[in-house]
């Protein structure tokens, strides 16, 4: 891997190979650790952004910005970034969130070095990186502004406050005129899988109450929307978020008079540890409401069937917890059908609910009576 | 006062009377300058060459408790970075540090410092225990990975292998599982079993082995009660909810006397899990 990515970077003929190593899927990450997988990751990155950072890796990049958890890796993102053609406002909102989740978790890293550990090297930091690619925006990053004099006003320590400067500087300074957002990496659904709800049929899953139902039991008959996550995620910006936003995303539903015609589940990618106590648990946690149209889920059959219909963004290490997982969100319609995919950056949940509002309507109701002869 | 001034306001207190634990009892303190205006003077004496590190180390604790909340962190900081600096002063700097990391509004901009600092001072045997506690609870992986490779290489332990399996545990995410399936099979002492049976305790594919162990009464008391604890968390329906007649009647208090100290505790254990595992899963 290491070779690969030394020989490669910075060169356009690899641009897709290592595309393809960022899927969590890529049999690379099978059972390795999740100290291993950031390491890959990030010398990916650095690599797909030695030169040009290429238009089809920034969904990689914006993910790592929004949903940072590791010192390395968003400060990798926010130097590959740079590498970018051409600055863009749509990516203020990805930096100012790296901002306010890493700040808590900034660590001395080296971008010169694989996996930015040990005391070689130029040290930067993660939060260093991020105000310096906000003020490498310079016009786009006006609309950084107010949050970030708010945190200078803040007093945030000698080094922040230099780089704040720096940053505010650059972008009032910039003659520049903003150029429209570019690069289509706006939030929008992703193909959905092909895969067919036959094959999953009569996969068995177990709710938080700890009633056994099939996948057909509730997933056929009317639309449905559908997460994932796992109770042992140490992401604030990933699963608890998730498990958050649904219950928001619920309590939108109840209010349009949709809680009994949308269904919501939480699926999640760790079966075997969360057993429906902890579903239970967590789902009170995080705001989430259960009844019988809304269910947190275990599949207590084969996971990878699960895997392979929802064509799952998640790997796991050799202790068999979860390694690496994307963001995800499904639409389905009332045939179990996967219709709409939001994937990796966050989803916004007027997006996913317009989505499932959008089957409700009659046509599709013809397609139901079709999809429930299977 | 607005609840965060409030908050402030305390976690500087806390601050202050951690410094002032933080400073040697007797001796030196008691020749220290302590008045508002000596600042200056703790500043030259907490790195004068001809001090004591006692009284350096006393020195800086004092000097913490005077300075701007928002700066505190800057003198310890420094004494701990520094290879040359006596080990009891770098001691003394990490406890400060500990707690500024609480209550310094300004610890997200000196965090990756303290933690590179952390890193360097695990080559000093006299830090190393205080280092990997800051360092494994802060999530820093590099220090996860050294941990790893001294368990299953023990000539680059840092640290006993019970000691790094207990610093390692608090990350499901460590990657240690394997290792301590290892150890669990092979341990080196009690010490070491029970530490890697708390790991194994949220792996679900070593129910069978927590299963065998709670019905081995070869084995101590203490670690079948893990045992029972660790089933109670990943398969509670195999927790023995009709223990043998023994257990039985201990748990309903009859013929306690009959049954052996360590039987009856594991009773108890097995009792309250059991007890506690009945509040109601509502939908």
């Amino acid at each position: 891997m290491i070779r690969l990515v030394e020989a490669g970077r910075g060169d356009s003929a690899y641009t897709q190979v290592f595309l393809d190593l960022l899927d969590e899927r890529h049999p690379v990450y099978d059972g390795v650790g999740t100290a291993t997988v950031v390491r890959m990751r990030g010398a990916l990155l650095l690599a797909l952004g030695h030169h040009a950072l290429p238009t089809a890796a920034l969904p990689f990049v914006l993910e790592e910005l929004e949903s940072p958890h590791e010192a390395w890796l968003t400060a990798v993102a926010a130097r590959a970034l740079r590498n970018h053609p051409e600055p863009s406002a749509a990516f203020v909102a990805p930096l100012l969130s790296a901002l306010f989740y890493i700040g808590q978790r900034d660590d001395t890293v080296r971008l010169d070095s694989y996996g930015g550990y040990g005391f070689e090297g130029e040290p930067t930091t993660a939060v260093a990186e991020v105000i310096r690619t906000i003020g490498w925006l310079g016009k786009a990053g006006e609309r950084a502004l107010p949050r970030l004099q708010q945190l200078r006003a803040q007093e945030p320590g000698p080094r922040t406050a230099a780089q704040l400067d720096e940053a505010i500087a650059a972008i009032q300074h910039e003659a520049r005129v903003e150029t429209p957002e570019c690069c289509g990496h706006a939030r929008r659904f992703v193909d959905a899988p092909k895969s067919a709800p036959t094959d999953v049929a009569e996969l068995v899953l177990q709710d938080q109450s700890g009633e056994l139902l099939t996948f057909r039991d509730f997933f056929i008959g009317r639309p449905s929307i559908v997460v994932f996550f796992y109770t042992r995620c140490d992401n604030p910006t990933k699963c608890p978020l998730t498990i958050a936003k649904l219950g928001r995303l619920q309590q939108r539903l109840h209010s349009a008079g949709l809680g009994d015609s949308i269904r919501t589940a939480a699926i999640t990618y760790d079966p075997a540890y969360d057993l429906p106590p902890r579903l239970v648990q967590y789902g009170r946690s995080w705001g989430t409401s259960t009844s019988e149209n809304h269910r947190l889920l275990r599949t207590v059959g084969d996971l990878a069937l699960l895997r392979a219909f929802f064509e799952l963004g998640v790997n796991y290490g050799d202790s068999g917890l979860v390694n690496r997982h994307r963001i995800e969100a499904f639409v389905l319609d009332r045939a179990g059908r996967i219709v709409e995919v939001a994937t990796r950056q966050q989803w916004e949940e007027s997006q996913i609910f317009e989505a499932a509002v959008a089957l409700t309507g009659e046509a599709d109701g013809r397609e139901a009576a079709d999809g429930q002869q299977f | 006062m607005s609840i965060k001034d409030y908050r402030r306001q305390l976690e500087q207190q806390v601050a202050q009377e951690g410094a002032r634990a933080a400073e040697p009892s007797g001796g030196p303190q008691a020749d220290l300058p302590g008045g508002p205006g000596d600042a200056g003077q703790l500043r030259s004496l907490t790195t004068h060459p001809e001090a004591s590190p006692e009284l350096r180390a006393a020195a800086l604790g004092r000097q913490v408790r005077q300075e701007d909340p928002g700066k505190a962190h800057a003198a310890p900081l420094e004494r701990l970075a520094d290879p040359h600096e006596a080990p009891s002063v770098r001691l003394a700097a990490l406890g400060l540090l500990k707690l500024l990391a609480i209550s310094s509004p300004t610890f997200p901009d000196w965090r990756p410092m303290f933690l590179e600092a952390l890193r360097s001072a695990l080559s000093e045997p006299t830090l190393r225990a205080a280092a990997l506690e800051v360092l494994t609870h802060e999530g820093d992986r590099s220090t996860q990975e050294k941990l790893l490779a001294g368990l299953r290489d023990p000539a680059q332990a840092l640290v006993p292998v019970d000691h790094a399996l207990r610093l390692l545990s608090s990350d499901p995410h460590a990657n240690v599982r394997d290792v301590a399936r290892s150890v669990a099979g092979n341990p080196p002492n009690e010490a070491a079993l029970l530490q890697a049976l708390k790991i194994l305790a949220s792996d679900p594919e070593s129910v069978g082995e927590f299963s065998s162990l709670l019905a081995d009464s070869s084995k101590s008391i203490a670690v079948r009660k893990l045992a029972a604890t660790a089933l109670n968390n990943l398969a509670p329906e195999l927790l023995p909810s009709a223990p043998d007649q023994r257990l039985k009647a201990v748990a309903a208090n009859e013929s306690a006397l009959a049954v052996p100290d360590d039987e009856s505790a594991l009773a108890k254990h097995i009792g309250t899990l059991i007890r506690v595992g009945r509040e109601p899963v509502h939908r």
